[in-house]
């Protein structure tokens, strides 16, 4: 199983002394977070995607590629893509440039985004915001799997004889989780591909949880990617730690109290019984995290988000070196015990390429591209008669 | 042959006690039962006073999700035959309180359910409220609104006489029941929840046949995935458009 922690890159006021990170102390502290997490025995690293304030997030392959050159294990992975308001041709070409990069360390959550007015933004429109996400990810599909693609559709102009570059690494695409929180739609398409689902969960109760993840975990048999219980499964959480459970509540409450998304709500005791938000000891976290399988069955990634609602740079470290110091490593211990021997583990590329080996055989990486013309990019045998 | 029993909610988010709105509701919910009865079903009736939930019912639509004593109404809601839902009219339209519980539970909570939707006022002035902005939040929630909804003055409670030559409120409140009562004897089967069709799926080459395939629906009408988690179109729908 996988553990780890995600971000999206709020800039929101401590609200303990009024101060504002700057966006260049933000992007430092999202640096910082992800080298620690690494050190700390975390496996995998996540960051949103928006383009707008108070985030900082708004060209997630830059900052990736960043980390990705200073780490040599973690996972780098999103939270999430959108890919709606994204080209899928630029996302093909970015995310296949990560993974080269890092050596395959990289996978990506769909998301279909959660600000309105970022369709207009980049020229799309959200009333056809289901069926651009659909045509746009079978798009990238096929992008990554074929290597020259002719293509017509509604929402992005027509392709013609292209071949998105580089191709993927070992010829094996970036793992995909498809991101939902309340759309069954969501879950049909982790589904029908046989991609992983990623249910945020935070800010939920479990009972909505349990049932996407039930009705995608269905629909994943019926598509015949396997039974429903070895379906790939991640979910978010979200947690305030420190040593005395008193002391993390005394701690976390003003925050919490004056969170854009909390604030002004049900209280955090409240909050923290009908959500995965646990405010209180290491020993708090594990005991709540895992129940989870319970309700979702044996799943193979969990995220944290640690950095949220203006804690400042120093609390967010703690919790990150708590998490992978004192919380992990048990729920790492108990969880992989307990899931059975043909429940997949979580997605490497190592894994999926051993898997494609034993499909298809050993992957031929020989350049297969005549590079033609470079004006025109026109290949000799095109070329009209000299 | 004995009918199905029929399970009514009815919602009053009157905020006096006495309130008129409670009056209201349970005359509506009393013409309800009486034509219910006569039609052979037993009726269970379950009154809920949004005042007392108020504050859970603030509290959820502010945390997205039920929170509270907004549960228990959530799960009323979901189990009812039919609604009976009363509101005063606070400047020209539902109250706050009445229009933050249907903000705060579940669209799906209300497609396909009959309504029978009542209000009060002071005067008659703002009577049409019900037809101007209240029927139209039910018609966007898809419930099943019951052609009369029923308006009552303060001085419509008094006596037989009609206020402004309108029809009196008993011969209102039977009509109405009667209207529900025959809204629920017309129904014959599930609510009309979208699923999908086995037919319409495709799946990738090469895929293994399932339990599923050979015969069943694709997709069981199971009964323990709330409605809105059944709520999508197949994929090969979709990738067909």
């Amino acid at each position: 199983m996988q553990f780890g922690i995600f971000t999206i890159a709020d800039i929101t006021p401590d609200p303990t002394t009024g101060k504002v990170p700057t966006e260049h102390e933000r992007l430092e502290l999202m640096v910082e977070e992800a080298l620690l997490a690494e050190q700390v025995g975390l496996d995998v690293f996540a960051l949103g995607e928006h383009h707008n304030p108070p985030f900082v997030t708004s060209s997630p392959t830059t900052t990736l590629a960043y980390i990705g050159a200073k780490t040599q294990e973690i996972i780098l992975s999103t939270a999430t893509t959108l890919i709606t308001t994204n080209d899928p041709v630029k996302i093909a070409e970015d995310y296949a440039m990560l993974q080269h990069l890092t050596d395959g360390r990289v996978d990506l959550v769909m998301g279909r985004g959660n600000t309105g007015p970022v369709y207009p933004w980049f020229g799309k429109d959200i009333r056809t915001g289901i069926e651009l996400a659909v045509e746009s990810y079978e798009l990238l599909h096929r992008l990554w799997r074929e290597d020259v693609v002719t293509w017509e559709g509604t929402y992005r102009t027509p392709l013609q004889q292209f071949t998105a570059t580089p191709r993927p690494l070992d010829g094996v695409p970036p793992f995909v989780w498809h991101g939902s929180i309340r759309s069954p739609q969501i879950a049909e398409q982790a589904a029908y591909y046989g991609d992983g689902f990623f249910h945020n969960n935070i800010f939920w109760p479990i009972s909505h949880t349990k049932q996407m993840v039930e009705l995608y975990r269905r629909r994943f048999e019926h598509y015949g990617h396997g039974r429903a219980d070895q379906a790939i499964v991640g979910l978010g959480g979200q947690a305030f730690m420190r040593r005395n459970s008193q002391d993390a509540v005394r701690e976390f409450r003003p925050y919490f109290d004056n969170a854009p998304v909390y604030g002004g709500g049900p209280s955090m005791e409240d909050f923290s019984a009908q959500t995965p938000l646990v405010v209180g000891s290491p020993e708090q976290v594990i005991e709540r995290y895992l129940t989870m399988a319970d309700h979702v069955g044996d799943y193979q990634r969990q995220l944290f988000l640690l950095d949220h609602a203006g804690l400042p740079r120093k609390t967010v470290l703690e919790q990150i070196e708590l998490l992978g110091t004192e919380v992990v490593p048990v729920l790492r211990r108990e969880l992989d015990a307990r899931r059975p021997a043909d429940v997949p583990d979580a997605p490497t590329h190592a894994g999926l390429v051993a898997a494609a080996e034993a499909e298809r055989g050993v992957f031929d990486p020989e350049y297969r591209f005549g590079t033609g013309d470079n004006w025109t990019g026109l290949r000799a045998e095109d070329r009209p008669h000299a | 042959m004995t009918q199905p029993t029929a399970r009514l909610l009815v919602l009053s988010a009157g905020l006096s006690t006495p309130s008129s709105t409670r009056m209201l509701a349970d005359q509506l919910a009393a013409s309800s039962r009486e034509a219910l009865e006569a039609a052979g079903h037993d009726v269970e009736i379950r009154t809920l006073e949004l005042r007392e939930l108020a504050h859970d019912v603030l509290d959820s639509m502010l945390s997205r999700f039920p929170v509270g004593r907004m549960v228990e109404a959530v799960r009323l809601l979901s189990e009812a035959d039919a609604v009976i839902a009363v509101t005063p009219i606070f400047n020209t339209t539902a109250s706050g309180l009445f229009k933050t519980f249907l903000d705060a539970a579940d669209m799906h909570l209300w497609k396909g359910t009959p309504v029978l939707l009542g209000a009060t006022a002071g005067t008659a002035r703002h009577s049409l409220a019900l037809e101007y902005a209240i029927r139209p939040m039910f018609v966007h929630l898809k419930a099943d609104i019951v052609p009369t909804a029923v308006f009552a003055a303060s001085a419509d409670f008094g006596g037989a006489s009609a206020s402004e030559g309108a029809e009196a409120l008993g011969a209102r409140s039977r009509r109405a029941g009667t209207e529900l009562a025959t809204m629920l004897q017309a129904r014959t089967g599930p609510t009309a929840a979208t699923s999908p069709s086995a037919a319409d799926d495709e799946r990738p080459e090469g895929a293994q046949e399932t339990e599923s395939d050979r015969g069943g629906p694709a997709i069981s009408r199971s009964t323990d995935l709330d409605a809105e988690f059944t709520d999508f179109v197949p994929m090969g729908q979709l990738l067909r458009r």
